[in-house]
């Protein structure tokens, strides 16, 4: 591929909840105000090692990444919003509270009945020619803000995908390892 | 087509509104005093990059367009401009009342559905038989003003077209082969 100016054009926010929501689990949720922003933290860990001295080291350790999805959100659907945030607070139901603790995944595999986050699909123009962004293990954080005034409402959202793995699949208990999780891929849920 | 001069003639304007407003059907507005003057507003953004320089860009994105038409009406209907005031204001029950502050023109609704308050513009072409359709149009202005005096009023009205679509998306194609106007007139 050559090099060029990459446009990924108009890009719609698309969501997959797990099999406990009702309806249809494959939800538009909205087109965005202006650029979407992805953004990456890797985390590495240094070794030092006497021979080199305290700061430099002479190797860095992977200790895998999240990824920070922000988006300004003006064309919404709020039934598939406030989906979004029932699942980011565990389950909760309009404002009524999920018992703190909980834990988002349960242990179980992905869009299962009672996992909690949400596969979030940046569905890009398809006559651009770049692939989709899609977080399969994705969340609401902090700061969301619901502008409430005479002028459209530019919802501010920020996602936190991490990169989760199952501990049961298919009724089965798993070992936890980090080899081979997923934070993000370039395809879509199926829509 | 060979080159010619263009003469597009008398140009009157005649509005259409919504099923709810005083104008349902294509309506005369008026005649103008002088020329319908359609100024096509598109707008791009340039594409710079460090090795052609701070300046001059390697290439320019088209983000759409709007559209202004202004006249100055000098035969018109009276009560037709009101009602067509009366809509750009987002409808409310009488002339000279005002919508809510936020109220969309649109209002997410199809072209002359009972809540979208948008105007059919139409300017006739008798001689050079082109005519304009302005699809979703209201008044703004400055300017727009009518002088009150001895004298007849020359009304002069600012119209702005904007491409109003329910779904931008679009299936994705977005705003490709969006009709901002076309050559043909509101039944």
């Amino acid at each position: 591929m050559a090099r060029d100016f990459q446009i990924p054009g108009d890009t719609l926010v698309k969501v997959r909840f797990g099999g406990h929501v009702s309806g249809d689990p494959l939800r538009e949720l909205g087109l965005t105000e202006d650029a979407i922003r992805v953004s990456y933290t890797y985390w590495h860990k240094d070794v030092l090692v006497d021979d080199f001295g305290p700061s430099v080291p002479a190797e860095v350790r992977w200790q895998l990444a999240w990824a920070d999805v922000r988006m300004n959100l003006i064309h919404v659907d709020n039934e598939v919003m406030k989906l979004c945030v029932d699942e980011a607070m565990g389950g909760s139901n309009d404002g009524v509270l999920a018992p703190a603790g909980i834990t988002l995944g349960h242990g179980l595999q992905i869009f299962a009945s009672g996992n909690h986050f949400v596969s979030l699909n940046l569905v890009t123009d398809p006559l651009g020619g770049l692939d989709p962004y899609r977080f399969r293990t994705s969340y609401l954080t902090n700061p969301w803000e619901v502008p409430v005034g005479t002028e459209v409402s530019v919802v501010s959202l920020n996602w936190r995908a991490i990169p989760y793995q199952p501990l049961i699949i298919s009724g089965a208990a798993v070992e936890l390892i980090s080899s081979g999780a997923v934070l993000f891929d370039r395809f879509s849920d199926i829509f | 087509m060979a080159r010619d001069i263009f003469v597009n003639g008398p140009c009157l304007v005649r509005v259409k509104g919504n099923v709810s407003s005083g104008f349902s059907n294509i309506t005369e507005l008026g005649l103008s005093e002088g020329d319908v003057v359609v100024t096509p507003n598109t707008r791009h953004r340039d594409i710079n990059v460090n090795a052609w320089g701070p300046e001059v860009p390697v290439d320019v994105q088209f983000f759409l367009a709007d559209l202004n038409v202004t006249m100055t009406l000098v035969q018109f209907d009276r009560q037709i401009l009101d009602f067509v005031y009366n809509e750009s204001v987002g409808g409310p029950t009488s002339v000279g009342m005002l919508g809510r502050a936020g109220q969309r023109l649109g209002a997410n609704q199809p072209r002359f559905a009972a809540n979208n308050h948008y105007v059919g513009l139409n300017l006739t072409s008798p001689d050079a038989g082109v005519p304009w359709r302005f699809f979703f149009s209201y008044l703004t202005g400055p300017p727009l003003s009518f002088p009150l005096g001895t004298e007849r009023a020359l009304v002069v009205l600012n119209w702005r077209v904007i491409p109003y679509t329910q779904d931008p998306y679009n299936s994705g194609l977005g705003a490709q082969n969006y009709a901002l106007w076309d050559y043909s007139q509101d039944g």
